[in-house]
């Protein structure tokens, strides 16, 4: 079921890229990681406009704890009222996340599995290929896998590209987790934007590289969502300040969300 | 309390994840085995047997050591210099190893030479009269051949590589347009090598020089086969098509269901082919018309190359199910054969039959090589042997 559902159609999305832009793995692996990262970028808005609404929220979050604190039940209600008030699904974050990364996986999957570097994955390869003779996707097997001096199927021997999936994704774990009132919850951000880019960098230095030039061009496409987009979360997070304000006026006692600080030196 | 275990934990959780989604790139490999003179030689998924082919008594294991790994292989072995000599190339450590066969006294080495000198296992001391070390820079998956004191067999980095028998060393190399999976066939003076950039290439064999070559549809992992003044050879593309020896001119093409992988078969002046949706056809080798009827049709994967018994009966190796498929050879109809052995595995790779016996190497199974009666298909040996 998952190979009908996610990895399948990604295979033949990178074939018939393959077959129709240029005949270049690489060029089919961009394409594909594009198209995937394009479709995903509803999801990718909603989960980071909730996460800029959440982290307004913050110092609000901060107060309740501290005032009930010794009433977890209560905590929790006085919680999801104020996500209620101020519109916000706490799960979305989550859901997003969820879609996410079986379709990133999905996709790791399928250019791992065009790629077939080893005869039993090439013949593993077929009963994956639609069958569609006008577009006859299975001649076109196995991929041309040289690109420059990297042979896609293998490890790029000169590092280039593990370094660039480290800096790639340093930057992006930079640009979009925010930072987080609770220090806890900080400390642990601090400590993913560190071990994930050498988790990544570790992966490309012993994976075929053609997974690489994935992950760079997906933090890529992530780098630039976030330069595309960040008026949405500076909206976002400006009419949640617009909201508190408002209440601010009508309601005092149920306001304190108060907007991001700004980080001085 | 710090929360470092989180990022930890999801980076545990990714790299299981991404380990297990490997997608198709397993430990395991189809290999193949020879039997002469009543011994199996098998090239196993780490090692090197020689078994004796009636009694399955292990005769040497190379190398003998069981914790040295020099597998996996996919190259079928060959025998040489009157069967004194095998020749077996790794897939996993790029090497070509030429071993003495029989009993050896102690203190002589079964190597008798590597290609490159260095193995890059790293397991292996080299030995001072092997090869110039230029080496093969990709994985072996084809098998080779032997003619006029060379050894002649493709890599994986595009490349066929001539060596001299008697020490290993390079003699010539010819570069293709992709890697070189198929076995090469000697004719004459002639080297002919099917590669996966779509060509099939006619080489001088003195020295590596190109004669003619010709452009296919599609890549070519199956070895052709050579049928009077012709070589047949199938492609990814779904066709079989028939070459001159002499010059490469395209005489005719078939067109199949799937790609043709497995090396089509010539006996006499007849043609077997498979394609690996298992869809089996028969053919004249010379006027390329289909013998029977319709294709005959096995629900299977087929990447092997079936095999033809002395009673005319066609043993086609199914991948998924481990099972061996019996047709009549005359009308493509299928026979009842064999029983299914218990948890069978799968079985990639050729049938081999000698002297009434089947062989046959699954993957994925607790047996590496099976041995069946050719008369009753009654399984006669495995190896390892089945544990109670």
């Amino acid at each position: 079921m998952w190979d009908l559902l996610v990895v399948d159609p990604m295979i033949n999305m990178l074939l018939f890229f393959y077959k129709f832009v240029g005949q270049q793995t690489v060029v089919a692996v961009a394409l594909v990681t594009l198209a995937v990262r394009l479709l995903l970028t509803p999801l990718t808005l909603n989960q980071q406009k909730t996460a800029g609404r959440q982290q307004a929220l913050q110092p609000k979050m901060k107060e309740l704890q501290e005032k009930y604190k010794n009433d977890k039940e209560r905590l929790a209600q006085e919680q999801m009222s104020l996500y209620r008030e101020m519109g916000i699904n706490p799960m979305s974050g989550c859901l997003g996340s969820l879609i996410q990364l079986p379709l990133m996986i999905g996709l790791y999957q399928a250019i791992i599995r065009t790629l077939a570097a080893t005869p039993l994955g090439l013949l593993d390869l077929p009963q994956h290929i639609y069958n569609i003779s006008w577009l006859d996707l299975s001649g076109i097997v196995p991929l041309n896998s040289q690109f420059l001096w990297l042979d896609l199927a293998l490890p790029d021997p000169y590092f280039v590209l593990p370094i660039l999936v480290g800096v790639t994704s340093w930057l992006m774990q930079k640009m979009l987790t925010p930072p987080s009132a609770d220090p806890q919850t900080q400390s642990m951000t601090q400590s993913m934007q560190i071990t994930m880019p050498l988790f990544m960098t570790f992966i490309s230095l012993n994976y075929a590289s053609g997974l690489s030039v994935y992950f760079v061009i997906s933090n890529l496409v992530g780098i630039l969502q976030f330069y595309l987009f960040r008026n949405q979360y500076a909206m976002a997070r400006g009419e949640d300040q617009k909201a508190k304000k408002g209440k601010k006026k009508t309601a005092p006692a149920t306001s304190g969300a108060t907007p991001r600080k700004k980080k001085t030196a | 309390m710090k929360r470092w275990w989180i990022p930890v934990g999801i980076l545990l959780l990714l790299s299981v994840l991404l380990s297990g989604c490997a997608g198709g790139v397993r430990q395991d490999s189809w290999s193949g085995l020879i039997v002469d003179e009543g011994v199996v030689y098998a090239a196993n998924s780490a090692d090197v047997v020689a078994l004796d082919a009636t009694t399955a008594e292990l005769l040497w294991r190379f190398p003998d050591a069981p914790a040295k790994n020099i597998g996996p292989f996919y190259a079928t072995p060959v025998l040489a210099e009157e069967a004194s000599l095998l020749l077996v190339a790794g897939f996993g450590d790029k090497t070509v190893y030429a071993l003495r066969t029989g009993l050896i006294p102690a203190g002589v080495s079964r190597v008798v030479w590597t290609f490159p000198t260095e193995t890059n296992s790293g397991g292996l001391i080299a030995l001072p009269w092997q090869g110039n070390g230029e080496g093969a820079g990709g994985q072996y998956v084809g098998s080779g051949v032997v003619a006029d004191g060379l050894f002649i067999i493709g890599n994986g980095d595009g490349f066929v590589y001539a060596l001299n028998l008697s020490n290993g060393a390079q003699v010539w190399a010819f570069q293709t347009g992709g890697r070189v999976w198929a076995d090469p066939v000697v004719v004459d003076d002639e080297v002919y090598v099917a590669s996966m950039d779509g060509h099939v290439y006619a080489l001088n064999l003195a020295d590596g020089t190109l004669r003619w070559q010709q452009e296919l549809d599609a890549a070519v992992t199956g070895t052709p086969a050579v049928v009077g003044d012709a070589l047949w050879v199938g492609d990814f593309s779904g066709q079989l098509y028939q070459l001159s020896l002499a010059d490469g001119n395209l005489r005719q093409t078939f067109t199949g269901n799937d790609w043709f992988w497995a090396a089509p078969l010539g006996v006499d002046e007849r043609l077997f082919a498979v394609d690996i949706s298992g869809y089996v056809y028969a053919l004249d080798a010379l006027t390329g018309e289909a013998l029977w009827p319709a294709p005959a049709h096995v629900d299977d994967l087929v990447r092997g190359q079936p095999a033809l018994t002395a009673e005319g009966v066609l043993l086609v190796p199914g991948h998924e199910s481990g099972l061996i498929y019996a047709l009549d050879a005359e009308t493509g109809d299928p026979i009842p054969w064999g029983l299914a052995p218990e948890r069978p595995g799968r079985l990639p790779s050729d049938v081999v039959v000698v002297d009434e016996r089947v062989y046959v190497m699954p993957i994925q199974a607790e047996a590496r090589i099976r041995v069946f009666s050719m008369s009753n298909g009654a399984l006669l040996w495995q190896y390892p042997a089945a544990t109670q």
